[in-house]
C-alpha cells in the first residue's frame, strides 16, 4: 500500500479513536465527574482486566447470536425481496405487513419471546433477525427494480431467459445497494441481541450489562459497551470488505 | 469470476464454522419447562429454577444449594435462571419455561388475587415480613413518614413497592394523595436519590447498602413492615401442574432449597463468593451486604421451620390487600400457598 493509503486506511481512523477516548478521559477530569455515573477510561480498563477471560466468553455468546440471526436475516431478507421484486402482486400484499412488523418496537417484543421461546439461544437469535431483516429487504429491492433500462434491452437483445435475466443482469447490478443494506442491518443485529439478553439475561454482554446494573456496577456495563461497539465496528468493516471483494466494479463506476 | 467464487467459497466456509461451533457450545441451557418426564432411575430430573430478581444477595441461596450439592442428594437437576421482577416471573411460570422461582409473595398475591396468573402456589417463605421501606438520606432531613407529606418518592414502576405504598401511608398517619409518587426503572431508583431528584424511594431495605454507596451518605430506612406486619417478603412457588405430577420431587427440591438458605445465612461471605463464581457480575459485597441485611428477616417466629409460613398470618396478609383495594374479594390462603409442604411449626 501506497503511503498516502496507509495514512487513510490505518492511521486516521486509529488517530480518531485515540482522540475520542482522549476527550472522554479529559472530561471525566475535569468535570470531577464520579465513576458511579461516567466511569474514565483508565476505570474501563482496569475493570476489564479483572475478569478479562469471562468477558471474552461472554462477548463471543454475543457474536455466535449475531452471526446467527444475521445470517438468516441476510438470506431470509434477500429471498423475500427477491420474490417481491418478481411480482407486483405480492409485494402490493406484503409491503404493508412487513412494515407494520418492522415498526414494532423490538424492546416490547423481547418479553414475549421469552415466554414464548424461554431461555437460551433461539429468542435471541429471533430478535436479531426481527430487527436486522428488513433493511436488507428494502435495499435488496431498490436495486432490483433500479436495473438500467438499456442493460435489461441488452440481455434481452442476446436472447437471455427471464432467469439469466435476473441473475446475470439485475441481481449483480442490485449487488451495491443490497450491501448498503448489510451495512444498515450489522449494527442493528447487535442491538437485537443485545436487546434480547438485556431483557432475559443469561449469557451474553448483553447480560453483563443488565447484571452490572444490579450491583450498580457502572464501569463493568462501559465494558460491555465499548466491547459491544468493538464487535460493532469490525463486523461493519468485514462487511465493507465483503463487498470490496465481491463488486469491485461499483467502486469505478461511481468514482 | 474466479476471485469472487473463492471469496464465496470462503464465506460459505466461514458461515459452517460459526454455525457448527454454536450449535455445539455448551453455554445454551435449552432447558424449557419440565413435563414430568425422569430420564431413568440414578439419572437426575431436570428442573429449572427462576430467581427473584438476577445474580443478587437475596437469591444466593439457589447457588449454594446447587454448589454444595443439595440439588443433586434430592435428586435434582436444576438450571438457575436469573429473572427480573414478578411480572416477568409469573408469566413464565405461566407459559411452563420454569419449575420452581423465588418472587415477592405479596406481589404475587395481588397478580392471583386479580386471576392474571393464578397456576403457581408457594411452598415456602423466604423473607418472613415484606422488605418493602421508604429509604432516603440523612440530608433530607426526612425521619418519620408523615415527613413524606407534600414530597416526591420514587418507586420501580409497577412494583409491589409502588402497589402498597397507598396501604403503607394511611396506616402510618400519613395522607397518599399528598405525596407525589414517581415510577421509574428499578435500576435508575438509586441514582434519582443520590442526585435528589426524588425526596425518598419506595423500595426493597436491601439495597440500602448500595444506596449508601451511591450517594455517600447515610440512609434512613423506613420498613413498611412496621405498619404492615403480616404481608410476606419473597417466597419460593412451584408451578401447580408441577406439584400435581410429583410431590414428592416438589418436597425434595424444597428441603433443599430451605437447606440452601439455611447455609447462607450462616455463612455469607461464601455464599456470596459461590455466586460470583458462576455469575461475575455479582459483586461480592453488594452481595454480602443483602443477606446481611435480610438475615433478621428469614427466621420464622416462634422457632418454627425454616420457610415456614403461618396460614393464618396468610389469611391476614390477604385481607390486608382486600382493605386496600388491591384485590378483590375471593381470595383464599390455599390458593396461594400449598401448606402441605409448610411443615408444621412445633
Amino acid at each position: 500500500m501506497s503511503d498516502s493509503r496507509v495514512w487513510s486506511n490505518a492511521v486516521l481512523p486509529t488517530l480518531g479513536v485515540i482522540v475520542a477516548i482522549a476527550l472522554w478521559w479529559l472530561a471525566c477530569v475535569v468535570f470531577h465527574i464520579d465513576p458511579f455515573y461516567v466511569p474514565s477510561p483508565a476505570d474501563v480498563v482496569e475493570t476489564f482486566l479483572k475478569t478479562p477471560r469471562y468477558l471474552v466468553d461472554e462477548s463471543w455468546v454475543t457474536i455466535q447470536r449475531v452471526l446467527i440471526g444475521f445470517a438468516i436475516a441476510v438470506a431470509a431478507g434477500l429471498g423475500i425481496a427477491v420474490v417481491l421484486a418478481a411480482s407486483r402482486t405480492v409485494e402490493r400484499m406484503a409491503m404493508p405487513v412487513l412494515a407494520a412488523v418492522n415498526a414494532i418496537p423490538k424492546v416490547a417484543l423481547a418479553p414475549l419471546l421469552l415466554v414464548w421461546m424461554g431461555f437460551g439461544n433461539a429468542p435471541k437469535i429471533v430478535m436479531v433477525v426481527l430487527v436486522s431483516f428488513f433493511p436488507v429487504i428494502v435495499s435488496t429491492m431498490a436495486g432490483l427494480t433500479s436495473t438500467p433500462a438499456d442493460l435489461r434491452e441488452l440481455a434481452r437483445s442476446l436472447k437471455a431467459s427471464w432467469w439469466q435475466t435476473f441473475v446475470k443482469v439485475r441481481l449483480t447490478w442490485a449487488l451495491p445497494q443490497v450491501f448498503v443494506g448489510l451495512k444498515v442491518a450489522t449494527p442493528l443485529a447487535i442491538i437485537g441481541a443485545v436487546i434480547g439478553e438485556v431483557v432475559s439475561p443469561d449469557h451474553g454482554l448483553g447480560s453483563v450489562i443488565a447484571g452490572s446494573s444490579s450491583s450498580s456496577d457502572t464501569a463493568l456495563a462501559f465494558v460491555a459497551l465499548v466491547l459491544l461497539a468493538a464487535i460493532g465496528v469490525i463486523l461493519f468493516y468485514l462487511v465493507a470488505g465483503v463487498e470490496r471483494l465481491l463488486v469491485p466494479w461499483a467502486r469505478s463506476l461511481s468514482s | 469470476m474466479f476471485r469472487r467464487s473463492r471469496v464465496l467459497a470462503a464465506t460459505l466456509l466461514a458461515a459452517v464454522l460459526v454455525t457448527a461451533s454454536a450449535c455445539s457450545s455448551s453455554d445454551d441451557s435449552k432447558s424449557s419447562g419440565t413435563t414430568g418426564s425422569s430420564g431413568g432411575s440414578g439419572a437426575l430430573k431436570k428442573v429449572t429454577y427462576v430467581t427473584a430478581f438476577g445474580a443478587v444477595g437475596r437469591d444466593s441461596f439457589a447457588w449454594v444449594a446447587k454448589e454444595k450439592g443439595y440439588f443433586k442428594d434430592a435428586g435434582l437437576d436444576v438450571t438457575i435462571q436469573k429473572g427480573a421482577g414478578n411480572a416477568q416471573i409469573l408469566g413464565l411460570i405461566k407459559a411452563k419455561q420454569a419449575d420452581f422461582a423465588a418472587l415477592d409473595f405479596t406481589g404475587a398475591e395481588i397478580q392471583s388475587g386479580k386471576g392474571t396468573f393464578t397456576n403457581w402456589r408457594a411452598i415456602a417463605a423466604v423473607h418472613q415480613q415484606t422488605l418493602v421501606s421508604i429509604m432516603t438520606t440523612a440530608d433530607t432531613g426526612i425521619t418519620k413518614p408523615t415527613d413524606l407529606s407534600g414530597k416526591t418518592v420514587g418507586t420501580a414502576t409497577g412494583s409491589v413497592s409502588e402497589l402498597l405504598f397507598p396501604a403503607y401511608a394511611k396506616l402510618a398517619g400519613l395522607d397518599p394523595k399528598s405525596v407525589k409518587v414517581q415510577g421509574a426503572q428499578t435500576t435508575a431508583l438509586n441514582s434519582l436519590m443520590a442526585q435528589r431528584k426524588v425526596d425518598g424511594l419506595s423500595t426493597f431495605l436491601l439495597s440500602k447498602k448500595a444506596l449508601e454507596t451511591a450517594s455517600k451518605k447515610q440512609v434512613v430506612v423506613m420498613p413498611y413492615s412496621e405498619y404492615l406486619a403480616d404481608l410476606f417478603g419473597n417466597a419460593i412457588i412451584a408451578r401447580d401442574d408441577v406439584i400435581a405430577s410429583d410431590k414428592d420431587e416438589v418436597q425434595k427440591f424444597t428441603d433443599a432449597i430451605m437447606k440452601g438458605l439455611q447455609y447462607t445465612i450462616d455463612h455469607p461471605d461464601e455464599a456470596a463468593q459461590i455466586m460470583n463464581k458462576d455469575e461475575p457480575t455479582a459483586a461480592i459485597p453488594a452481595a454480602v451486604g443483602e443477606i446481611n441485611a435480610m438475615k433478621p428477616y428469614v427466621s420464622p417466629p416462634n422457632g418454627a421451620p425454616l420457610g415456614h409460613m403461618d396460614q393464618e398470618r396468610v389469611a391476614r396478609s390477604i385481607a390486608v390487600l382486600q382493605g386496600n383495594g388491591l384485590i378483590p374479594a375471593g381470595l383464599t390462603p390455599d390458593k396461594v400457598v400449598d401448606f402441605s409442604f409448610i411443615k408444621a411449626s412445633n
